[in-house]
């Protein structure tokens, strides 16, 4: 068959093509854009927290630079390539911008945010489309071409409003609590192992910023039940052996996202075998 | 004793205007249509041309390759024959002359002759086969036969509710299943006490419990009778299976069916009692509440919009006319750029639990929505049909018809069977 032939759509006639063929009638009301603007709304109460606690200029600079960036190449590759144009610019702009240190200069974070959003989405195809968050691949871009920079201080995160929209995201039902379950699991385990466990791990704000917002992103993450699990488990252990920094838990992230789609091949196949022995871990 | 299966995964799309389980007045209707779509596997050719007419009973569509038939549900005169692709038949319409919706001709002829009084009376075409979700070749054997007397869909008929007279038809019915295959057959039902009483050897009572869809086939067959390695297994309706014990009871053939009418622009949300291939213009005269509605033959999640009550629906959703948007993003829409690919599949965890038969649902959504037959066949797209397809299409934000889409892929698979 023509795979290149777009599968056929249901708002072209309402009907799929051929109105005699029974089909879905009633949607969840669920689009790509509303899981970006759910993301949006979790993220605010961080944002929020950082501008009062940093007094604001620095960070609304950074944001500033970076929204800019991440829309003009969306609106870019809107126009010339035709991929979708939503909220997920601005999430994207936040989430870096929370993370990166506010002595970064101008060209620096035009090129962080470039790489970020070009080359970790949109070459793609746009959200939805790539296996890497653009956050991610941004923030890594920066912290291995300016070490130095990235070395100095971000803006004030907080673990309590990572929390506030953990929640909120949970009830909206688009990130998985295996994912945070096995991220704090392996982080646990790891430390512990390493005996370096203690509560300011536990509580490390970019640690549980980058858990909600960018490791249990359903994008990037792996997708079946069981490789869930194992996913956020290696995120856990990852964190600890990079140090579990900002740097840290960015290079988890990116690292356990690019296994991710071979963990969910390795739970599909392991699928009828799980669900004999462990029903409840799918 | 009745062995009971709790089905932990699904969930339950709450909808307005649930229909009160007592079967209540039905409006008369005029005309009916039979439906080509409704006989997949079947290549029918039509009998009579516009104009002719035509008994209950008496056949209006044939099978090319087969005896299999399917008869007029109403004495009357063929108005239509509208042809599809590949000269199919996509409509047949029969305006109504006659009051009388029972045909009486086919006479009892026992359970030796069931197969072809099967055939000669069309309710063959009311089985469907896993895998592959069509109706059975004329003369193959099943390894199983599951009877579905349960509906978890939104606003469906309870068959508790709905079976009342017609328990010894039933009973009948699921009798003479055991002489279409050598193996078991399943009575599947909602938790309550049996609702066939009288049970042959190989055939046992199995009730499922839980949120839809407990009461899809697609999940009784994965638990009772899994398909692969060659494994073929038919399921029915109960009110087919009903009809197949009247017609050997009797020898008379029954066209009406039990159906609900429900849904948030239902005015009086009920069940009744209709021909098959009811036009729903007829129908649902004075049903249909203030405002504007879409009428639906079969469920919410997965019916129809059209004029016709479908062969094997038992019920009529009347929705919100407001169709599901587009999911173009506002910015989008803003600068007026229209996206050219469709929109993507993101892996919400919620499609976990929408899963049917065990397969995983995104990596089967991710096959299906770029044609993979392979992959699709791997991840056990086999034991699934359409029906099965819809609470995923209902939760994906890519707005996909992932039941097409599904078909697609059935049928590149059965050209290799």
């Amino acid at each position: 068959m023509n795979v290149n032939a777009p599968p056929e759509r249901p708002d072209s006639a309402g009907l799929a093509g051929n109105g005699l063929r029974p089909t879905v009638q009633i949607r969840s009301g669920w689009t790509v854009d509303r899981v970006s603007l759910a993301f949006l709304a979790a993220v605010l109460p961080s944002l929020a927290v950082a501008i009062f606690a940093d007094g604001g200029s620095g960070l609304v600079r950074l944001l500033g630079v970076a929204l800019a960036f991440t829309l003009g190449w969306q609106v870019l590759f809107g126009f010339t390539r035709g991929s979708p144009v939503g909220w997920d610019s601005v999430v994207t702009a936040i989430t870096m911008s929370l993370l990166l240190p506010l002595s970064a200069s101008l060209w620096q974070l035009a090129l962080a945010t470039t790489v970020g959003v070009v080359l970790g989405e949109l070459i793609f195809g746009g959200r939805g489309r790539s296996f890497l968050n653009p956050a991610v691949v941004g923030l890594a871009f920066f912290s291995f071409s300016f070490p130095a920079e990235m070395a100095t201080a971000s803006a004030a995160l907080d673990p309590w409003p990572a929390l506030l929209g953990a929640v909120m995201l949970l009830l909206f039902r688009v990130i998985s609590w295996r994912i945070l379950l096995g991220g704090y699991a392996g982080l646990i385990l790891a430390s512990w192992v390493a005996g370096s466990l203690d509560a300011d791990l536990i509580l490390s704000a970019p640690v549980a910023f980058g858990m909600v917002f960018l490791a249990a992103d359903p994008v990037c993450a792996a997708s079946t039940n069981p490789s869930r699990w194992i996913y956020g488990l290696l995120i856990g252990v990852l964190a600890v052996l990079f140090g579990s920094g900002a740097v840290g838990v960015i290079f988890a992230i990116l690292l356990a996202s690019v296994f991710a789609p071979l963990l969910d091949q390795i739970a599909v196949r392991l699928m009828p075998h799980l669900r004999r022995r462990a029903p409840w871990l799918s | 004793m009745s062995q009971t299966f709790r089905i932990r995964k699904g969930f339950d799309v709450v909808i307005g205007g649930a229909p009160k389980q007592n079967i209540g007045t039905a409006q008369s209707v005029r005309s009916i249509s039979l439906l080509g779509t409704d006989y997949p596997g079947l290549t029918l050719r039509p009998q009579l041309k516009p104009g002719a007419v035509v008994a209950v009973g008496e056949a209006v569509l044939v099978d090319r390759h087969s005896a299999v038939v399917v008869p007029s549900p109403v004495n009357g005169v063929v108005r239509a024959v509208t042809r599809g692709p590949h000269r199919s038949v996509e409509v047949v319409t029969i305006d109504i002359t006659g009051a009388s919706t029972r045909a009486s001709q086919f006479g009892s002829s026992g359970i030796a002759a069931l197969r072809e009084l099967l055939h000669r009376s069309g309710l063959w075409t009311a089985f469907r086969t896993r895998p592959f979700g069509v109706i059975p070749k004329a003369d193959s054997t099943p390894d199983a036969v599951l009877v579905t007397a349960m509906d978890t869909s939104p606003l469906a008929v309870d068959p508790a509710a709905a079976l009342k007279g017609m328990e010894d038809d039933l009973a009948r019915g699921v009798d003479a299943m055991g002489a279409l295959t050598e193996g078991p057959v399943f009575v599947c039902q909602g938790p309550g006490p049996p609702l066939v009483a009288s049970i042959r050897p190989n055939t046992r009572t199995v009730c499922f419990d839980g949120p839809h869809p407990a009461g899809l086939p697609s999940t009784h067959i994965h638990h009772l009778a899994p398909v692969g390695d060659g494994r073929v297994v038919w399921h029915i309706g109960w009110q087919e299976v009903a009809a197949i014990g009247r017609l050997l009871s009797t020898g008379e053939l029954v066209n009406e069916r039990v159906v609900a009418i429900g849904g948030p622009g239902a005015r009086e949300p009920r069940l009744v009692r209709t021909v098959i291939g009811a036009n729903l213009d007829d129908l649902m005269r004075n049903e249909v509440g203030e405002g504007p509605c879409r009428v639906v033959s079969g469920s919410p999640l997965h019916g129809r919009e059209g004029s016709w009550l479908g062969r094997f629906d038992t019920q009529i959703s009347v929705l919100d006319a407001a169709r599901p948007e587009s999911g173009l993003p506002f910015l989008s829409r803003l600068l007026g750029i229209r996206p050219r690919a469709p929109a993507p599949v993101i892996p919400l965890p919620d499609l976990a639990r929408a899963e049917v038969a065990g397969v995983p649902a995104v990596p089967l959504l991710r096959a299906l929505s770029i044609g993979d037959a392979e992959t699709a066949a791997s991840l056990g797209c086999l034991a699934l049909a359409e029906e099965d397809m819809a609470l995923l299409s209902y939760l994906c934000v890519s707005g996909a018809d992932y039941a097409a889409m599904l078909r697609t892929v059935l049928d590149d698979l059965a050209l290799d069977a």
